[in-house]
């Protein structure tokens, strides 16, 4: 039979992560002992065209 | 200048209202003397208008309570029935140039701390907290003989020596001991420990060199230094008087005002003049005093001391205070992302106040309505939890429901756009 070479192998490199948005992604993986970088980020609201007409015009 | 150009300026020319305020606590006087439009007939309460009947019982009782210490009536279904009628006036306390924090009762005899900005002339009062009985009538809308006892005690005995110190001292800056404060772990609406020491410090040497009694003295300073959160109202009226300072600038966003009164929670925009704008009140989320308690015994947002947050204080400056934030079960590094997160729906940034936990960083300030609408990010504002019969049952802090900007900034177009 082959090796198994998982991604999370010890032979690998050292897994590090780049989260983006949701944060307890990043908490749990860093309860692992992993290294994450945090991007705070949330998709753009929906906004009804009302409300975005009126953005447009003064934002 | 087209219109969105028209509004940077207006919001710059607002948010220095508030970055360059200069509060300084100028007087203690009753508030029929300060408090403009207050008439002798009407009680002020927190968070936008509403009528008696559509109130809270909290509000009710406080409404009742204001009545009878203020005489103007003899029992509690006389106050009612002339509550109900009209006779004695209601009127929202953020309607005038106070703040009414808790339930915000005040009434002509109450005695109110002054603050100036000095930089404006405008003035705002606040009510102090009623030393052993901490919120009392005007923060609790509570009322015994022992209160209406102390509220005269304080009138007639503690604040004409206040009076005289600060008479006498010139007035006491209140923006050094924020930013102070704010170095030493205060928010400054949750949490004001270090500018209650960094006011003792201040005041109390000047009442020892006045030429008082020891008795007279010892209960001065007893008052100063024993009631808990001493220095809130000098911040909630060093807030106030700024933003009633940036209050009425044509073209801008801005937030003047914040406050609920256990219905509904309501805003105020620089731009918009008096004209609230409001939705249903919040629930808060935090720690409760006792296990005994949860969400169901908590009234919804009631109190105008949010008014800090407005000013950028408070929830706004949670990264000044991870203590604060602790009590919910936070880590210093929430506190700096909620700092952080209010930076993206405010105008600028107070270089009054850099904070070490910020790596000296300043504090967000001046609240954008459009930039809520367009994010969906609603201002942290901190605060106690009431529980429907009163008293405080926890401390936590709410988000802003959407709903009052997404309002604001409707009429705002319908007013300015071409």
């Amino acid at each position: 039979m082959k090796e198994n070479k998982c991604c999370c192998s010890k032979k690998q490199k050292k897994l590090k992560v780049v989260n983006i948005g949701l944060q307890t992604f990043a908490e749990s993986l860093r309860a692992q002992g992993v290294t994450v970088a945090q991007v705070n980020w949330r998709p753009p609201r929906k906004l009804d065209s009302e409300m975005k007409n009126i953005l447009d015009d003064l934002l | 200048m087209n219109i969105k150009e028209k509004i940077e300026q207006a919001n710059q020319k607002a948010v220095s209202e508030i970055i360059d305020a200069d509060p300084v606590w100028v007087d203690i006087l009753p508030a029929g003397e300060v408090i403009d439009g207050l008439e002798p007939n009407m009680i002020l309460h927190s968070g936008p208008p509403i009528e008696y009947k559509d109130m809270v019982p909290l509000h009710k009782r406080g409404m009742v309570s204001g009545a009878l210490f203020e005489g103007l009536a003899k029992t509690e279904a006389e106050a009612v029935a002339k509550l109900e009628s009209g006779e004695i006036k209601v009127s929202s306390a953020l309607d005038h140039n106070t703040v009414g924090a808790g339930t915000g009762i005040i009434t002509s005899h109450i005695s109110m701390i002054v603050v100036e900005n000095r930089k404006t002339g405008v003035r705002a009062a606040t009510f102090p907290a009623e030393g052993p009985f901490q919120g009392g009538l005007c923060g609790w809308g509570l009322y015994t003989e022992e209160i209406a006892a102390n509220l005269r005690y304080m009138t007639n005995e503690l604040f004409p020596v206040m009076r005289e110190l600060i008479h006498k001292r010139g007035g006491l800056p209140i923006k050094p001991i924020l930013a102070e404060g704010m170095q030493m772990g205060d928010e400054n609406h949750t949490r004001q420990t270090a500018a209650d020491y960094i006011f003792n410090t201040l005041i109390l040497p000047d009442l020892f060199k006045m030429d008082l009694d020891k008795k007279t003295l010892m209960k001065v300073m007893d008052y100063i230094v024993q009631t808990p959160r001493f220095f809130h109202c000098y911040g909630q009226g060093a807030s106030m008087s700024a933003l009633l300072s940036a209050k009425g600038t044509p073209y801008s966003t801005m937030t003047v005002a914040f406050g609920g009164n256990g219905v509904e929670f309501g805003i105020k925009v620089a731009g918009m003049g008096d004209e609230w704008f409001t939705a249903p009140a919040m629930m808060m989320k935090g720690r409760y005093t006792s296990s005994q308690f949860s969400e169901k015994d908590q009234l919804p947002w009631i109190g105008d001391s949010c008014v800090v947050e407005c000013a950028g204080l408070g929830g706004i400056a949670a990264a000044a205070s991870p203590i604060v934030c602790s009590l919910r079960g936070l880590k210093l590094k929430d506190a700096i992302a909620l700092t952080r997160e209010m930076e993206q729906i405010c105008i600028s940034k107070n270089h009054n106040y850099p904070i070490p936990n910020l790596d000296f960083d300043f504090l967000p300030c001046g609240v954008d309505i459009r930039k809520v609408v367009k994010t969906g990010i609603s201002p942290e504002i901190h605060g106690g939890m009431f529980n429907h019969e009163g008293g405080l049952i926890g401390a936590g802090s709410a988000r802003i429901n959407l709903q009052c900007f997404e309002k604001a900034l409707k009429a705002f177009a319908q007013k300015y756009r071409d």
